[in-house]
């Protein structure tokens, strides 16, 4: 008897669940993404991540904005001129609201330049150390620097305009501190002049959009929808699944194994082009003796051969068509080739082990030696398969590496200024914020101490004061034909001296279902608000 | 009886202080927290001042109490990675932990105790050794390997069912978002929901099946069968009820299980839960959501180990007669 | 007295529950066959696993021997197979067959190393608690008590990282084969000392224990020859069903990233790395490692039920 209404009722419950599934989905036009990442934190200054910045980029402008070509043109500037190389004169648009109806004036311009650069903000380098920010009139702004800066707006796309007046309202006027249990405001909620505005926002789960009605660019509105989902799915095979059943409309980022599977579906596609983001190896080349090695007494990366070979080693060819699908260019330079007109001159060593086992004897290694090597795994396009690839490849050259792969969190740490560059051998990826090189060459190749004063990205510790000398020079140097000139002399030394190993630029890939049409940035920011569904 | 009571909360009292100090001590070093929050061009300078403003600089045994303090008024401080306080987070994620935990053990329960009956009257049947058989693959699979099958299955080749999150959701007083009132929230259980109480649903089905057993040996069935009772009268009146306290009891402390495996399905179909949050945390060196985790988790068991104590007491009439002499 | 009743009835019922979670019954004639099957499988693969440097068809772990333009060939009877590669090869292009069988014997390793240190740490807590009893045996139970607060995994995931943090990355280094015997064993010692200690208190209330006592023999000799061969039957049984528990324990921390690395991979890294492939059509790198996973589980977890019936007369 119980047993029949226990059956019964599984039976029945199995049913509804089958006919609710028939229930028609709502009317509203929703436009769906998923990231393998969260949205930590919706307040603009406290996260220098791309991904973050791309999604705030939907809800606030910045003075300057990038098209889809990354081309740098006015958004909330109407227009400005150099007035001289240390005063630049800023005209704002008039007529913007902010969406909870402020209007934007000098005033929020003066007020995000400060905040910007208060404890807990991690956008300080925005705007250079003693630039003083000066209200001409409401809708006119003069920055006054202290040395010349050709580049002063190439990050501002990412400086996003705050209003002063909802920041004092709400008790937002300094950047969420790390610590302490009061709560700012702009942490859960936004408020900006972009084209969109947060409904909700469960952290680490989804957050919710919808258009900003008080947006100042309507008349260029492309998209259609009424509302934008964005979703946490961490698992790869989970976020393809959802794209193929069209749970979501657009994931990012794709599996390179699953782009085939994607593409045949009938309902989906991948939109792939180069990302500007340079995946390379860096050896410890400061310390007297490797901290990760058998070679005892000296450090067998101070000698060229010792690197030459390393480069020699690798394969990149096989990386490009067996791990990366093809996605992926290999690379010269530490840069992405439409980041740098001059890229095309510079080539890589040639990939010829039985060279690399000759120039090994010669540096006194002819057995060659023990070695630790260290990545990320959930970093880059297939970080861990690329780097056990490269053990196996110095393995034939009589290398011995033994690869420790780990998560992101602990990787960085590790292998940063945080714990004094606790590496022999590793991988790292550079987007220059800026797009330009200056930014590569400083972060990654400026010889810095063992704090991380001077070239903080330069794992490696690679030094060559000559590049920093260029580097000064291409800093403030504004006539483009020489900057470029500067940038290959010293792109030249870091090549000849084999600092560090590119390996290459990965392949953007977005999985997108066929009822979005949406363009594709190589800085991999997905603006939603440039999209489109169709049902 | 009250001695008794006040002695198990005294001990409760005991077991949470140890997993607490446990908790803090062991995530103290997991991590490094301080390189997750400042932006990558922070100088030494600054990472020290996070750190003394962290209070990471403190005395392990300083921080710890601190700790303790707090937690025991809710305050876990705020999330390293969210920014937000992380009972919040925890309030925001427990409904989706819960629901999930339940309706698993609906499913375990629903299907378990059917088959369990079953497989105990019909001991040597085919379809019992088709059912025990069936049930020792469920459980010889990892959990992981048998969610990442479904989705494939059901929700990638059949399209039947979604394969990640909790579909819609409504809420309640803005306090409780339920997945339990929409067809997309109840689909987008169906899957977890399986993939997490199957192994429950072996554990009920045999205990049901050996308790059966038992009882069907016992004089007393022996007896009722003497005496002309049918089959029906024999298995549901007498020995199914006789095995129902020990599946109640099992299952209350399965629960606690439950929440505790959901962290692999939950990773599996990103279910928006506690066990998610957690795994997040783990990955990011969150230590103020990991102690609240696992506090909050320890709190589960020992309560629901209490409860079982008490009932047990209740129960049975030796230890009653025990304790009042 | 009133505590060690009010103990009895629930550890009563947590042994049942114990014994039933990790038990699978297979009854009378159904059993034989079966049985034989499982035992032999299960015995094939620790046989093969125990020669894998002699039958492999190459070395996996020898980076050198890799190649990876060989990375993804199906198996050899499917279209663009390689008759070098039986089963096919990984992403890495490492030979899928020899991958299992040095891998199978890294998942063997680590569960019966595991279980071997958990039945020792177990046996000697319970043992020393049941038999003496009083203030010792309240601590330690209080122990267990908050050990099993934590399910298994989550014991596991926290010795893994707590043991991570304190040794350091650098010696790290090869030894994650032994974080995980010791993780896993710190997860299920729990279940022995119970076992032995409700054993141990019935054993010690015994006349033969009173009187060899009372004529003075030493506590350690009765301990060693009078109660611990009483108590090995039952840790024997939940030993070798424990055995399955550790395999699967192995792959979820793999799984869930803490496991043995892809360079020494483990059947539960197999899994965990071919999970990736499943959805791009290389099947194969996930499906042959996940076979032999579960049919090890399995086949382990049905010998471990024959032996438990056999051994326990009251079932028959």
């Amino acid at each position: 008897m119980v047993l029949k209404r226990l059956v019964l009722s599984a039976v029945l419950a199995l049913g509804a669940v089958s006919q609710l599934s028939l229930a028609t989905p709502a009317s509203a036009l929703t436009f769906r993404y998923a990231f393998q990442g969260d949205l930590n934190g919706l307040d603009p200054y406290t996260l220098n991540e791309t991904f973050a910045q791309a999604a705030l980029n939907n809800i606030y402008d910045g003075l300057t904005r990038r098209d889809e070509n990354l081309k740098i043109v006015p958004c909330l500037a109407e227009s400005w001129e150099v007035l001289n190389p240390l005063q630049w004169r800023f005209h704002l648009r008039h007529g913007v609201k902010f969406a909870g109806g402020e209007d934007f004036t000098a005033d929020d311009v003066l007020f995000s330049a400060e905040r910007v650069q208060q404890p807990g903000s991690q956008m300080t380098t925005k705007i250079p150390a003693g630039t003083k920010v000066v209200k001409v009139d409401d809708y006119t702004v003069d920055f006054i620097l202290t040395t010349p800066n050709p580049i002063l707006i190439a990050e501002w796309d990412n400086w996003m305009m705050m209003s002063k007046k909802w920041a004092e309202a709400n008790g937002a006027e300094k950047p969420q501190a790390a610590s302490g249990s009061q709560l700012n405001a702009f942490a859960l909620k936004a408020n900006g002049t972009g084209p969109f505005m947060v409904v909700s926002h469960e952290p680490g789960v989804k957050t919710v959009y919808k258009p900003n009605p008080n947006w100042w660019d309507k008349a260029n509105k492309k998209f259609n929808f009424d509302e934008v989902v964005f979703t946490t799915i961490k698992s790869p095979a989970t976020r393809v699944a959802a794209l193929l059943t069209g749970e979501v409309d657009l994931i990012e980022p794709v599996p390179v194994q699953d782009m085939q599977r994607i593409a045949d579906n009938p309902t989906t596609s991948v939109l792939t082009g180069p990302e500007l983001r340079t995946v390379f190896l860096y050896m410890d080349e400061k310390r007297d003796e490797l901290l990760y090695s058998s070679v005892k007494g000296k450090n067998p990366f101070k000698d060229l051969r010792v690197r030459k070979a390393f480069y020699e080693a690798i394969d990149i060819e096989a990386i490009k068509t067996k791990i990366m699908r093809g996605l992926a260019t290999p690379s010269a330079l530490l840069i992405a080739p439409s980041l740098y007109s001059r890229s095309g001159e510079f080539k890589r060593l040639p990939y010829d082990p039985a060279d690399a086992k000759k120039l090994l004897a010669e540096a006194g290694y002819p057995d060659g030696f023990e070695l630790t090597m260290h990545c990320p795994n959930d970093r880059y396009v297939n970080d861990e398969a690329i780097c056990q690839a490269v053990t196996s490849m110095l393995a034939k050259i009589g290398i011995k590496a033994t690869l420790n792969a780990m998560p992101k969190a602990v990787y960085f740490a590790k292998a940063g200024p945080a714990q004094h560059y606790d590496v022999s051998f590793g991988m790292l990826g550079w987007t220059p914020s800026g797009l330009d090189s200056w930014n590569v060459i400083a972060n990654l190749a400026g010889c810095r101490d063992d704090n991380g004063v001077g070239g903080t990205f330069n794992y490696g510790g690679y030094c060559n004061p000559k590049v920093d000398e260029l580097n000064k020079q291409i800093l403030v140097e504004t006539d483009i034909k020489k900057r470029d000139e500067l940038i290959a002399q010293a792109y030249k030394i870091i090549s000849d001296d084999v600092g560090l190993l590119p390996l290459h630029q990965q392949a953007l890939a977005w999985g997108v279902s066929k009822k979005i049409k949406i363009p594709l940035r190589s800085d991999d920011e997905i603006m939603f608000y440039t999209a489109n569904k169709q049902e | 009886m009250l001695a008794f009571l006040i002695r198990r909360l005294f001990e409760a009292a005991l077991v949470m202080i140890v997993v607490a100090i446990v908790a803090f001590t062991l995530f103290r070093f997991v991590g490094d927290p301080v390189s997750q929050m400042v932006s990558q061009d922070a100088t030494i300078a600054q990472r020290e001042a996070l750190k003394a403003e962290l209070g990471l600089n403190d005395p392990l045994i300083v921080q710890c109490a601190h700790f303790i303090w707090k937690s025991l008024h809710f305050d876990f401080g705020i999330s390293y990675k969210f920014r937000e306080p992380v009972v919040n987070l925890l309030g925001q994620r427990m409904p989706a932990t819960l629901e999930l935990a339940a309706i698993a053990s609906l499913f375990a329960i629903g299907i378990g105790i059917p088959l369990g009956v079953y497989t105990g009257i019909n001991r040597d049947s085919l379809l019992t050794r088709v059912i025990m058989a069936g049930s020792l693959i469920g459980v010889s699979l990892p959990t992981f390997l048998i969610g990442i099958l479904l989705i494939y299955l059901f929700a990638v080749t059949l399209h039947w069912l979604p394969s990640y999150g909790r579909g819609e959701t409504t809420s309640f007083f803005g306090l409780w978002q339920t997945g339990l009132l929409t067809s997309g929230g109840l689909r987008a259980l169906v899957l977890p929901a399986v993939t997490l109480g199957l192994f429950q649903l072996t554990l009920v089905m045999r205990l049901v099946r050996s308790e059966m057993m038992e009882v069907l040996r016992t004089d007393y069935i022996r007896f009722g069968r003497a005496r002309g009772l049918t089959n029906r009268a024999i298995y549901f009146a007498h020995a199914l009820k006789n095995t129902l306290v020990p599946v109640i009891t099992v299952i209350g402390v399965e629960i606690g299980t439950l929440i505790a495996f959901s962290i692999i399905t939950e990773t599996v179909f990103q279910w928006p839960g506690m066990g998610l949050l957690f795994i997040q945390s783990v990955q990011f060196a969150d230590i103020p959501i990991m102690a609240a985790y696992l506090l909050l988790s320890a709190v589960i068991f020992v309560t629901l180990n209490l409860v079982v104590d008490i009932l047990y007491m209740l129960i049975d009439p030796r230890i009653r007669v025990a304790v009042r002499a | 007295m009133v505590d060690s009743l009010i103990k009895a009835p629930r550890s009563r019922l947590m042994l049942r529950l114990d014994a039933i979670r990790d038990s699978h019954l297979f009854y009378s004639f159904t059993r034989s066959w079966i049985v034989m099957v499982a035992a032999f499988f299960a015995l094939l693969i620790v046989a093969a696993a125990a020669l894998a440097p002699l039958i492999a068809p190459s070395n996996p772990l020898d980076l050198a021997s890799l190649d990876l333009m060989n990375a993804r060939i199906p198996p050899r009877w499917l279209e663009n197979g390689d008759p070098q590669f039986l089963l096919g090869t990984d992403d890495q292009g490492r030979d899928l067959l020899s991958a299992l069988l040095y891998g199978a014997q890294v998942s063997i390793g680590v569960a019966l190393l595991s279980t071997v240190l958990a039945i020792l740490i177990g046996v000697t807590v319970g043992l020393i608690a049941g038999y003496y009893g009083g203030i010792i045996d309240t601590v330690i139970m209080r122990l267990t008590d908050v050990q099993l607060t934590f399910p298994a995994i989550l014991t596991a995931l926290l010795v893994n990282g707590a043991t991570r943090a304190i040794l350091g990355d650098r010696q790290i280094q090869g030894s994650e084969f032994w974080i995980l015997v010791v993780s896993i064993a710190l997860a299920f010692w729990v279940k022995y000392a119970r076992v032995v200690r409700a054993s141990t208190l019935q054993e010690r209330n015994k006349d033969y224990v009173h009187a060899a006592r009372l004529i003075g023999v030493k506590s350690w000799k009765i301990i060693v020859h009078h109660i611990l061969p009483n108590v090995l039957g039952p840790v024997t049984i939940i030993g070798t069903i424990s055995l399955a528990l550790a395999i699967i324990t192995e792959a979820t921390l793999s799984f869930l990233g803490v496991g043995l690395p892809p360079s020494h991979p483990s059947l539960g890294t197999l899994v965990q790395v071919g999970n990736e492939f499943l959805m791009s059509g290389e099947w194969w790198i996930v499906f042959f490692p996940g076979i032999v996973l579960a049919g090890l589980a399995l086949s382990v977890n049905i010998v471990g039920d024959w032996l438990r019936d056999a051994l326990n007369p009251k079932l028959r």
